[in-house]
């Protein structure tokens, strides 16, 4: 469900990052929106993550501040979601997600109860604290990451 | 019939034909490039007068010489060079000078001097080319009847062809024109050949025609090439120009209805859009609806962070409209920052509001401009038609007002017209000139809520509150008519007239109590503030430890450095600054402290709610407990039950105002509660 891929960023180039929230009118979810946008997001250089929890997306998105203004800008048109809020948007000197052109949490994921959890803390977090929020968002990745390795343990 | 079988019997058919085909595409070029000239102004002019005149010279020269070719001698011909060239010279500088008095006017003289001109300078090339050619052992004789025809007749039809020209508009190549050219042309040369009779002299052998030095075919052949090729540079010249030209006025037409920042369509274009739909909905009933769309917002946006985020702004706008709007809908930009959408097929206001909701939702999302953010927002007016009208300037009209109405309802909000809009439209433009009125002849009434101690009940001061009743319309509420005041630039002027009535009541009344008067955030921007209070206080005696200005959050988060130096200001002169209506605004504690304030005044709708609503009761101990720790004196406003006054003096909050002591009353009333007090205290 995630995908590395090499980005080398210039060192010292500036990074923008960026966290919204929205709620979803559609059932459209984060695996699909992702999914389609990973192609956009790779070629621009754009890492991130999106999480979909019942009917509110948050996504963070970083890059060039560029890159960065052009994807919000595209995202920023679509109405397939509403009540778009800007919660964070700062300069970065790396990424966090760089291991991620569009990483995806949600929906219908077989998810642990334990996960399922960490969305739900997630989500209420995000309008307390963005930034402790984003740092979140990593180590669910993490823990997705080292579940599915697990799985692919056992089943070997 | 002497002509024509002469015509038939002495010439070279072919070459013949050869001729005739050559002036025709000569002739037709010809004309379109003098048009062209006549279009033009300047020495732009005079560069496609030289080439028509080089194009119209060498086809009546080629025109010439491919006939006399053509043309059987019955004896062997040379030609004169000299002669030869220099008819070639008379036919391009006269067709030269033709064409460039053709182009001084469109009236009768130019064309009529300029077709004489032409038919001359056919004439002359004519007979100088003639004379040129040299007819070994045979006489040249002249029939001058003809000569002068053939003259009157070249001239006639050249004159005719320049008028017909003078009248064309220029878009296309005249074919009448050009047929009368080529009439021209072919007219003179043949009556020319008519009007001369070669007589072989005595002992001379006739023999078929035959040119000295180079083949006769080859040279016809040499000379129809060149002048083709002058055709066809003239040709190609005046297509690739016609094109550009085209290109040019397609560019124009789309700059003309275009917006050049947005690149939507324009005021004008959309102005034409309207008309043809509102057309269609009178004539068949077809239903549309308009939106207009007002930024918010934009202004500071554009004076705050630059024009040119501004521009980019407007230009994301325009994008984000589009991608609001459904297919096909036509998005146009107005104004500055105004923009419309016609929304075709749509009759009813849902359909319309389901759109302006997209506009609103899309449009309130942030912009992020390099690193910075702009947030604006829009309101949205809609008109339908058939429905509210179906004249252009009628719909614009009513989604206006809808847009006036919804912009006064607050940020991102969308109305659709209708009548009983125009009602409180009406209102307002009467409250608003009886306002101004009133403003000048300072008609206001000042009534005062008494304010008591919360432990000891003792009147201890008045909240001085303006009321308004125009006679036109009995009481308008503080809530109505203070914005209003605002919007106008009265506030500065009723708030001093408020301000000093209060303060001469005051005096009447006992050292004791206390006088708040209200500041609206206007005023506080407002220069001449501090100077009118000073005044006031001047005027009045009343001492300015009994006065104190409530201001609101609001005020302070404009101009903040301008706030503070205002306040220190009154601060000096010895009033007391208190917060108004806390809770309920941006309640940020840093104001507390940067500010000079003495008293924080807890909003109403926490009090109410306070013994109940845990939330409310938690902020209003907040407040409390703050007041204590930073010395300020805290007033609870709007109590109205004996529970909310017991809950609030509990939590030490000093003063009290509400209905539960006492409503607004009329200084008559409040000089009597005074006395009364004074003598409770007495007794
Ligand atoms: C919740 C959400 C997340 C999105 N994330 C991205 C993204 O990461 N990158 C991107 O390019 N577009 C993103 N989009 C925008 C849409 O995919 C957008 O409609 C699409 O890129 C537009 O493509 P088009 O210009 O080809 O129509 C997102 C949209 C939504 C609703």
């Amino acid at each position: 469900m995630t995908e590395r891929f090499d980005l080398t960023d210039q060192p010292g180039a500036p990074l923008l990052r960026l966290f919204y929230t929205s709620s979803a009118i559609a059932r459209l979810g984060a695996r699909e929106l992702a999914l389609a946008c990973e192609k956009r997001n790779r070629e621009a250089g754009i890492t991130g993550v999106l999480l979909r929890v019942d009917a509110t997306y948050l996504q963070v998105i970083e890059g060039a501040p560029k890159a960065v203004a052009e994807t919000f800008e595209r995202i920023c048109c679509d109405l397939r979601h509403r009540n778009l809020a800007l919660l964070e948007i700062e300069p970065a000197d790396e990424r966090i997600f760089g291991d991620w052109s569009m990483a995806h949490v949600g929906d219908s994921e077989s998810l642990t109860i334990a996960l399922r959890d960490d969305l739900e803390d997630i989500r209420l977090l995000a309008g307390v604290n963005a930034h402790n929020t984003v740092l979140r968002m990593r180590q669910l990745l993490d823990a997705v990451r080292a579940r599915d390795l697990e799985v692919r343990n056992c089943a070997a | 019939m002497h002509f024509f079988n002469h015509l038939l019997h002495d010439h070279d058919l072919a070459l013949i034909l050869l001729a005739a085909a050559i002036c025709a595409a000569g002739c037709y070029v010809g004309v379109g490039l003098s048009q062209r000239a006549a279009s033009e102004r300047g020495t732009a002019r005079w560069h496609w007068c030289f080439l028509t005149g080089i194009v119209a010279g060498c086809t009546i020269w080629a025109t010439h010489f491919i006939a006399m070719f053509g043309y059987r001698s019955p004896v062997p011909v040379s030609l004169d060079g000299v002669l030869t060239l220099l008819s070639a010279h008379i036919a391009v500088v006269g067709s030269c000078a033709a064409v460039a008095v053709a182009t001084l006017s469109r009236r009768l003289w130019a064309s009529a001097t300029s077709g004489l001109l032409f038919g001359l300078t056919i004439a002359a090339m004519h007979y100088t080319g003639m004379s040129g050619y040299v007819f070994a052992g045979a006489e040249v004789r002249w029939d001058y009847g003809l000569v002068v025809v053939s003259i009157a007749l070249g001239t006639a039809l050249a004159a005719a062809a320049n008028f017909r020209l003078s009248g064309s508009d220029g878009t296309k190549v005249d074919i009448g024109s050009v047929a009368l050219w080529v009439a021209a042309i072919v007219a003179l040369h043949f009556t020319g050949m008519a009007s001369m009779t070669i007589a072989p002299l005595a002992g001379t052998v006739v023999t078929d025609a035959t040119y000295s030095g180079v083949g006769g075919n080859a040279l016809a052949g040499a000379i129809a090439t060149i002048s083709l090729m002058i055709v066809g540079l003239g040709l190609t010249t005046s297509q690739t120009d016609r094109r550009q030209q085209l290109r040019s006025r397609l560019r124009l037409q789309h700059q003309a209805m275009h917006d050049a920042l947005t690149g939507l369509p324009n005021r004008r274009a959309f102005g034409r859009a309207l008309a043809k739909r509102s057309a269609a909905a009178e004539a068949t009933g077809a239903a549309f609806a308009l939106l207009v769309v007002d930024l918010d917002n934009f202004k500071p946006v554009n004076d705050g962070m630059g024009h040119a985020t501004g521009d980019e702004v407007l230009k994301r706008v325009a994008h984000r409209l589009e991608c609001a709007a459904r297919p096909g809908d036509f998005v146009a930009r107005v104004g500055g920052d105004e923009f419309a959408i016609l929304l075709d097929g749509v009759r009813d206001s849902s359909a319309a509001g389901s759109v302006a909701d997209r506009v609103i939702e899309i449009l309130g999302r942030p912009f992020l401009i390099g690193e910075q953010i702009a947030e604006i927002g829009a309101c949205v007016g809609i008109s339908l038609a058939p429905h509210h009208a179906t004249n252009p300037s009628r719909l614009v009209n009513h989604a206006d007002h809808a847009l006036y109405s919804s912009k006064r309802r607050g940020k991102g909000r969308w109305q659709v017209f209708d009548d009983t809009l125009l009602e409180a439209i009406e209102r307002r433009r009467v409250l608003e000139a009886a306002l101004r009125r009133a403003a000048v002849r300072e008609d206001f009434d000042v009534v005062y809520q008494p304010i008591v101690d919360s432990s000891t009940d003792e009147l201890v001061g008045a909240e001085a509150l303006a009321r308004w009743s125009p006679a036109t319309h009995g009481a308008v509420p503080p809530a109505e008519f203070i914005p209003m005041a605002e919007e106008l630039g009265l506030i500065g002027r009723i708030g001093m007239t408020v301000l000093r009535k209060a303060c001469r009541e005051a005096m009447s009344w006992p050292d004791s109590i206390k006088l708040s008067v209200n500041l609206s955030p206007v005023q506080i921007l407002d220069p001449r503030l501090v100077s009118g209070v000073a005044a006031v206080l001047h005027e009045t005696g009343l001492p300015p430890q009994r006065l104190e200005l409530e201001i609101t959050e609001t005020a302070l988060l404009g101009d903040d450095e301008l706030a503070l130096r205002t306040l220190n200001r009154l601060v000096a002169l010895g009033v007391n600054v208190s917060l108004d209506d806390f809770g309920t605004g941006y309640s940020s504690l840093s104001y507390l402290h940067r500010f000079p304030i003495s008293r924080i005044k807890i909003d109403g709708s926490f009090v109410n709610q306070a013994p109940v609503d845990a939330n409310s009761a938690s902020i209003v101990r907040a407040i409390a407990e703050l007041g204590k720790s930073m010395d300020l004196q805290i007033t609870a406003e709007g109590i109205e039950t004996a529970a909310q006054r017991e809950f609030i003096t509990s939590h030490g909050c000093q003063n009290l105002q509400g209905f539960l002591i006492s409503r607004p009353l009329s200084e008559a009333e409040f000089s009597d509660l005074c006395r009364a007090a004074g003598q409770e205290r007495a007794a």
